[in-house]
């Protein structure tokens, strides 16, 4: 077990979701708010708000998630748009993960307040961030998902708190 | 020297002898030493002069708070030289005395002591006004503290912030015992201690009480969930339960200090008692010290503190000092009891003590000084929570009266008792406060009531004395403050400054209310206290910044703006191209070539749904309903109060997919607006908003040949006027990137295209532009010559040409509002603007002498002075080679060919002619069209 870790995972491929809380998709993705479960194919599904959710995954192509979830979502008003560009994504794993964090971002990350696939949005360094617990076989880890015209700033402000 | 042999609980290490300097003086002392403790064992009496009368000053307290021992350690000022430990080659100097310690000059200040009476800076200086500047630098002469340095200091100061389920703050054998009892119910604990180590009173205790350390020491150091942070005190206690401590590092690794801010479910607030000095003549010569100060230099730092001294008690703390100095060496010479009816008239010395004259009459030689007088319990925390403190006579102290939620109070702030029952307190408040922060019942164990003990209460003798040893104000400043009317504490504080200073109260406050309420005649209860606010200690800047982590945005372009020597602009959280060496000969290569600028900033907001159109409807003041496929428009926005929020331009990809820009500036909070207007008024409606903001790279492509520039790079779309005209959109290939949209608008007042690239290509889209059209002369050109093209286009920039106030109408968007429309927001407010006739209208505006470019600001005036607009847009046009601008002008004046007046900085007038229109260049916009 590494004490500390940061990769940029920004090539990720990244997919927004929007739909109604009450919707079938909403209860195809079974990701409530502030949680983050992986689905069948390996993609992590992100509960970012009560109607939005962001799949995370490093390596699907974003137009088979797209398609994937279309077909879920059916008739019924969905918007699935492909964000891979659009967002910064950092991972930070290790024991010393958590207090890096600490430095620069207010919320408890705890396992009591953020267990394992706990996802909350809150501000890291200044920035609007969503943190995603997401440990890794036996590690402790941090997904971090920011604007991507921040991850620059994101990542020396990591390497900063971490060195 | 006086240094002792090695003392039972001594924090020094012998074996780590180091050396530091005192006003470039070489002096020694061990690892563990605070640097008054190493001065005070070579001898040293006298650290600072005091504020206002610059009399020499040692150590009173010998703890972090000691007024006398304030001091400037290399590049830092105001260095509590009673708390910071030596290092080696450290060099310290004495702050405030020139042009020496030991002959300051300002001591004449004493000569004048009748002159500086309480408020005597206000009645001196007040009149006449004009001369305040001059007072001010005269009196910052004679203003304490060290020398801030010029450049930033070295060192590292972070921010931290924790979330225990229990703060103790405190680590004496109560703080301990809660600490302890909170961490074995499974809370995670904070414990936070100002000292180096846990241990408060007990470390100068007896064997007993070092035994009992030891013990309690060993047990927090096994417990798995109690982080202990020494060398750190909690400065203030705010809303919603945060807590900040300043944790300091010096010397002890690469961080200097650290704020940590701490969310605490259950705060136990156990800061044990301070002592308090008594007022009397003389009390602050040098060797005049509390019993806590002596007990602290035998015991801790094992050194003697003065030869021959008389010692004044009214508790056994006193007496138990009395016997520490005698096993010290140090000749006690009289033991005077308050209890006993003894009593103090004067301490009498210059630059020390050299006796103390008692009530009996008796004057007994000395140059030391010891007082036992009473405890304050800083009951400051609890205030600043909300809670309340209140008088009790028969302890002589303040006390914590009401708990707020969230707070226990445990150790001396509680009360007194043994050290048994001491802990007992302790543990069943760790207790309590754990199951209360664990939710796992209403409220732990009872807890054994710890009251303060009997106390006599003696503040003050007969005599006057200082009463705030940091502001250098004595109770005969206080006693004249109460003549002059000032009867309240509260007025008192502000008119004297008393615990106004660095102490902020913990010495001097009790002692400044028996003052007052004796002069006044009323009870210490009636008189009250002053609000405690946070800091409760000085705090260094440098722990209130932090790493001063600041967010910058790039755009995917910017390393390649920066390699090709663009100059910086700082547009809000954005770092932009401002030019890359001649903004002049870019506008002109955009005119007669072609260019390329990053506008990736350009707020971008996908929008999908079938209730688009109703949206668009809604937010813009002109119509949407009819776009067509294809098609892109601009579009203004206003608020509720018809004033002008933004605009851009917005197109329609799809059936149900449009895309819309806004303001680079205005890019966040217009997402935010959307958001609302979905939210909270149309939840109904079928529409999402997607912020793709930085989900493409945006550049504009402008100039006469960008045409020819995007054929060579597009696929699969016709480039020709006819199958892609003036304000379209398309989507397709552009340099062999994907889902790219491009448009056809312009901002720049040219033929030109904006592309919106998948950010991840933007650079190979960027170097792709470049060098396929060498031959065609693009170039790339920055956010300054795009704002000259737009300016010579008439383009406003909204923010700019338009201010908080600027409504539609005023804004020349009378082509765009459709007052015919259902509902736009703003709309009764333009309606009700329409109707008057006296608002500003914008307008062209060329100086008449072509090369006069009024600043950005300038007012415009007529009839000699009245004003009646201003310039909010001038530039020197280099295609028209001549200066141009946009401006206000009252509607009189906007008549074109009307010449105003515009008021230059320098007080000069210049004529300035009001144009047909606001565009300087090809107002027909026929270059767009081609």
């Amino acid at each position: 077990m590494s004490e500390l870790t940061i990769t940029d995972c920004t090539d990720w491929t990244k997919v927004l979701v929007r739909a109604a809380p009450s919707s079938a998709l909403a209860a195809a993705l079974g990701t409530p708010y502030g949680r983050a479960t992986r689905a069948a194919d390996g993609a992590l599904v992100v509960g970012t708000a009560p109607d939005g959710w962001l799949l995370l995954a490093p390596d699907a192509p974003a137009v088979s998630i797209v398609q994937r979830v279309a077909t879920q979502a059916g008739p019924e008003f969905a918007s699935i748009v492909d964000v891979t560009h659009g967002r910064a994504l950092v991972r930070l794993s290790g024991t010393a993960s958590r207090g890096v964090l600490a430095k620069v971002c207010a919320v408890d990350l705890a396992d009591a307040a953020a267990p394992a696939g706990a996802a909350i949005r809150t501000l890291v360094a200044g920035i609007t961030a969503m943190i995603v617990r997401d440990d890794e076989p036996g590690e402790l880890s941090f997904l971090i998902e920011s604007d991507r015209s921040y991850g620059e700033y994101l990542m020396d402000v990591l390497l900063d708190a971490g060195s | 020297m006086m240094r002792l042999e090695p003392q039972p609980g001594e924090v020094i290490d012998r074996g780590r002898p180091l050396t530091f300097t005192w006003n470039g003086r070489t002096y020694p002392a061990y690892a563990g030493d605070t640097i008054a403790s190493a001065l005070a064992a070579a001898g040293e009496r006298v650290f600072s002069r005091s504020l206002k009368y610059h009399r020499p000053r040692g150590l009173l307290t010998a703890d972090a708070h000691d007024p006398g021992c304030i001091l400037q350690v290399g590049d830092e000022p105001n260095v509590p030289g009673a708390a910071r430990r030596v290092s080696d080659g450290m060099a310290v100097a004495a702050q405030g005395a020139w042009p020496s310690l030991r002959f300051d000059v300002k001591a004449l200040n004493r000569l004048a002591g009748p002159v500086l009476s309480t408020g005597f800076y206000y009645k001196t200086f007040i009149r006449p006004r004009r001369l305040w500047p001059l007072y001010e630098r005269v009196l910052r002469r004679f203003s304490p503290g060290g020398r801030v340095p010029a450049a930033p200091p070295d060192g590292r100061y972070e921010h931290r912030y924790v979330h225990p389920d229990v703060l103790v703050t405190g680590g004496g054998p109560a703080g301990m015992a809660a600490a302890l009892a909170a961490a074995d119910l499974g809370a995670r604990v904070l414990l936070i201690d100002d000292q180096p180590e846990l241990g408060g009173h007990l470390r100068w205790g007896g064997p007993d009480d070092l035994a009992a350390l030891t013990e309690l020491r060993g047990a927090v150091a096994e417990a798995g969930n109690i982080e202990v942070l020494a060398d750190s005190v909690v400065t203030g206690r705010y809303e919603g339960g945060l807590v900040a401590a300043v944790q300091r590092l010096h010397g002890s690794g690469s961080l200097t200090e650290r704020l940590v801010k701490a969310r605490p479910a259950q705060l136990i607030v156990a800061p044990g008692l301070i002592e308090r000095p008594y007022v009397v003549a003389g009390n602050d010569l040098p060797g005049v010290m509390l019993s806590t100060a002596v007990r602290r230099l035998i015991k801790l730092y094992a050194v003697k503190p003065g030869d021959r001294a008389v010692v004044f008690t009214a508790n056994d703390d006193g007496l138990a000092a009395a016997a520490d100095l005698e096993r010290a060496g140090v000749d006690v010479r009289r033991i005077v009891d308050a209890r006993e009816g003894g009593g103090i008239i004067r301490v009498r010395g210059r630059g020390g003590v050299r006796a103390v004259e008692c009530a009996d009459g008796r004057v007994v030689r000395c140059d030391l000084f010891v007082t036992a007088v009473g405890w304050t319990a800083p009951t400051a925390l609890v205030t600043m929570a909300g809670g309340r403190a209140a008088y009790q006579a028969g302890a002589a102290r303040f006390v914590p009266a009401e708990l707020p939620e969230g707070v226990l109070v445990t150790g001396g702030l509680a009360g007194d008792g043994t050290l048994d029952e001491l802990v007992a307190h302790g543990r069943a408040t760790g207790q309590d406060a754990a199951l209360r922060a664990t939710g796992a019942s209403g409220g732990g164990a009872p807890i054994s009531s710890l009251e303060p003990a009997a106390h006599p209460q003696l503040f003050a003798g007969r005599t006057d004395g200082v009463v705030d040893f940091a502001e250098d104000v004595s109770s005969k400043d206080l006693k004249a403050a109460v003549a002059e009317g000032y009867d309240s504490i509260e007025l008192v504080k502000r008119y004297t400054t008393a615990t106004m200073g660095a102490t902020q109260g913990k010495l001097e406050a009790v002692n400044a209310i028996a003052v007052v309420a004796a002069a006044t005649g009323r009870s210490i209860a009636e008189t009250g206290t002053t609000t405690a606010r946070p800091p409760y200690i000085p705090i260094s800047l440098g722990a209130l910044a932090g790493r001063n982590y600041q967010p910058v945005r790039r755009s995917p372009m910017h390393d390649w703006h920066v390699e090709h020597g663009a100059a910086p602009l700082v547009a809000g959280q954005w770092i932009r191209p401002d030019h890359y060496g001649d903004p002049a000969a870019e506008v002109r290569n955009v005119r007669q070539h072609v260019g390329i600028v990053d506008v990736t900033p350009l707020g971008k907001f996908e929008l999908r749904g079938p209730d688009v159109p109703d949206l668009l409807e809604l937010l813009y003041v002109n119509r949407w309903r009819k776009l067509a496929v294809g098609q892109v428009r601009y579009g203004a926005m206003c608020t509720d109060d018809g004033v002008v929020l933004d605009d851009g331009v917005s197109g329609r990809l799809g059936e149900q997919r449009y895309l819309l820009t806004a303001t680079s500036s205005g890019a966040t909070g217009i997402g935010e607006w959307i958001e609302r207007w979905l939210q909270t008024e149309h939840p109904d409606w079928r529409v999402h908003m997607i912020p793709m903001t930085d989900a493409y790279a945006s550049i504009n492509v402008a100039g006469p040949r960008s045409r020819e520039l995007m054929e060579r790079l597009v696929s699969g779309i016709d480039m020709s006027n006819e199958a892609f005209p003036y304000m379209r959109v398309r989507l397709g290939t552009v340099a062999g990137v994907p889902d790219c949209v491009v448009w056809r608008i312009g901002f720049t007042g040219e033929l030109s295209y904006e592309l919106h690239v998948p950010s991840g290509h933007g650079l190979t889209v960027w170097q792709a532009l470049l060098s396929t059209g060498a031959d065609l002369g693009v170039r790339p050109f920055g956010v300054e010559a795009q704002r000259i093209l737009r300016l010579e286009k008439g383009h406003l920039i909204v923010g700019q040409d338009t201010d908080g106030l600027t409504q539609g109408f005023s804004a020349g968007l009378d082509w765009a509002i459709k007052m015919d429309k259902d509902d736009f927001i703003g709309k009764p407010e333009l309606a009700w603007q329409r109707v008057r006739d006296s608002h500003l209208m914008l307008v062209g505006l060329q100086p008449v002498d072509r090369r006069t470019v009024p600043p950005e600001g300038c007012q415009i005036v007529e009839d000699g002075g009245r004003i009646v607009g201003r310039v909010t847009s001038s530039r020197f046009s280099p295609t028209l080679e001549r200066a141009i601008g946009l401006g206000f002008v009252a509607p009189h004046l906007s008549e074109p060919g009307t010449v105003v007046t515009v008021v230059l900085p320098d007080g000069g007038r210049v004529p300035a002619k009001i144009t047909p229109q606001l565009a300087h260049v090809d107002p027909e916009g026929t270059r767009l069209r081609v």
